[in-house]
């Protein structure tokens, strides 16, 4: 077998079997101890009934000879998805989106004799603004009577977050990239307004939860002294003791998600009036859409990132102009939701949302600095949009512009800029309440700082009459 | 011979979650069983005072 297999870095905790990339595929090894799981999954007609319903990523089994350790029973080739996002990188509704989804994934499992063992965020994945299961190996049987073990998983990576975002502030989401298994409960408990106390989910699915918890695990842990035999112990016990029949189930479960989908973000109340700040009138941006179009186009770019996109509308004409993926990065919680409500309410695809504070984007983040890529690490893209963005960065955040230009290079191989000059009333904006120190910023400066990465201006265009320039720099 | 359920549940549950589980799903099960049959909450006492008034 040519080429060495490399694990990926955050597929290690279950031993059913892991992912790993061989000669650049990605594939999935599916361990003996697996195997009766699979088979179920696969013959029960509920992989089928899955895919069918786009519910889970859909693969193709391999020769075992290309399995990549011992015990393999099979080798998997998932369908793969053009773009990873992590769950610190969505807004809202795509949290919302994706925990309905799990919810509907144990539904379907529980009808065919199968249940989800994990509901971690960081098995959903998105294409375009459609959820998906992307963990073939999250079922096992369903054994008659007993409780749903991802129960404390599920609450912690989605019910928690969504309440919190919900009921106090929709910045809380960030707190998932410090949690990466999710909010703990206490913590969920402890910040949550009194009045949730009266909200029954809430009540139940963490207040009561997290009192559970910390109860029994207190009594455990005094009673056997150490933690790994409080923990055998507390799943002896709870193995006998914890019933859940399938109606309890089926009420749990609609519990959760009459919880969730009742679950809005309070500033909605500011949606009908926030409204799109435009600053070109229609012939000026019908000018602009043509010349974005056009850019793309010459860039023969398929992968693209749009920083600063807010809700999208530049990302619909790049992915227009030929675009298969567009990312729709911007860090104001408010765009982001309202672009991926507008793309999922008319069913658009090639366009991902993104939640993303350029000052500070995902680092490389769990055990070992591996398990989650960094946003730099999951690309390069064929090209990145920064349409208005330079004078945000450069002035409104200090960054010198061959730092500016660094990190745009650093994405991708094209990099599209819509400059906004120094007496434009948005850089004005900027500057009306500090002192100008930013001599540099000219378009002069831009092309230098460029050309110190390695890029040149190869396309350069005047937007109408509005004194902005679009730019396309590349080798 | 290990119990493969028992092996696959790599996740620690924790006992006091599985706990709080099954009183919750004994309530909330209790409804969807009742709501089965056709019931409301209503429905189960005006039977049942139905039934002492004779």
């Amino acid at each position: 077998m040519s080429g060495d297999p490399s694990r990926i870095g955050s597929s290690f905790r279950d031993p059913s079997g892991f992912l790993f990339r061989r000669d650049g595929v990605l594939l999935r090894q599916v361990q003996e101890r697996y195997r009766p799981h699979y088979e179920q999954l696969m013959s029960s007609g509920l992989y089928a009934a899955l895919t069918a319903e786009g519910l889970l990523v859909p693969h193709v089994e391999r020769p075992l000879a290309e399995a990549a350790a011992p015990g393999a029973a099979y080798v998997l080739q998932p369908e793969l998805l053009p773009f990873i996002s992590l769950p610190y990188e969505w807004c809202f509704a795509q949290r919302q989106a994706a925990a309905l989804l799990t919810l509907r994934v144990q539904e379907v499992a529980l009808a065919h004799g199968m249940t989800l063992k994990d509901a971690s965020a960081f098995n959903v994945q998105f294409r375009g603004v459609e959820p998906v299961l992307i963990d073939t190996l999250s079922f096992e049987r369903y054994v008659d009577g007993t409780p749903w073990v991802a129960y404390r998983q599920f609450c912690q990576h989605f019910l928690a977050p969504l309440l919190l975002q919900s009921r106090i502030d929709v910045r809380l989401g960030a707190l998932l990239r410090q949690y990466l298994d999710g909010i703990p409960l206490d913590l969920a408990s402890a910040l949550l307004p009194r009045r949730s106390w009266a909200s029954p989910a809430a009540l139940m699915h963490i207040h009561l939860h997290a009192k559970s918890i910390a109860k029994h695990a207190a009594t455990e842990g005094a009673r056997s002294g150490d933690r790994a035999g409080a923990r055998a112990g507390a799943r002896a016990g709870s193995e006998t003791t914890a019933r859940v029949s399938t109606a309890g189930l089926e009420g749990l479960l609609s519990s959760l998600k009459g919880a969730i989908s009742g679950l809005s973000w309070q500033a909605g109340t500011e949606w009908g009036s926030y409204e799109e700040t435009h600053n070109y009138d229609a012939a000026g941006r019908a000018s602009k859409q043509g010349l974005v179009a056009d850019f793309v186009r010459s860039a023969g770019a398929t992968r693209v990132i749009d920083l600063g996109a807010n809700a999208g509308e530049y990302s619909r004409v790049a992915r227009d102009a030929g675009a298969t993926l567009v990312v729709a990065a911007d860090g104001d919680p408010m765009a982001v939701e309202r672009g991926f409500r507008r793309l999922r309410e008319a069913r658009e695809s090639g366009v991902h949302p993104l939640l993303v504070d350029l000052t500070n984007p995902a680092p490389a983040q769990g055990w070992d600095h591996a398990e989650w890529p960094s946003l730099a690490a999951r690309g390069p893209f064929d090209a990145v949009l920064a349409l208005a963005l330079v004078h945000h960065l450069a002035i409104g955040n200090n960054v010198p512009l061959v730092g500016v230009a660094r990190m745009l290079a650093h994405l991708g191989t094209h990099v599209i800029i819509e400059w906004v000059p120094k007496p434009d009333p948005q850089v004005q904006r900027l500057l009306s309440a500090r002192e100008d120190i930013f001599d540099g910023y000219t378009e002069e400066g831009l092309i230098a700082a460029f050309a110190e990465v390695g890029l040149q201006p190869r396309q350069r265009v005047a937007v109408g009459s509005s004194g902005r320039t679009l730019f396309r720099f590349a080798v | 011979m290990e119990h493969p359920e028992l092996v696959l549940a790599y996740l620690d549950p924790m006992s006091g979650s599985l706990i709080l589980q099954a009183v919750i799903a004994g309530v909330l099960g209790g409804i969807v069983t009742m709501k089965r049959a056709g019931l409301t909450v209503r429905d189960a006492f005006s039977r049942a005072w139905k039934r002492i008034k004779g």
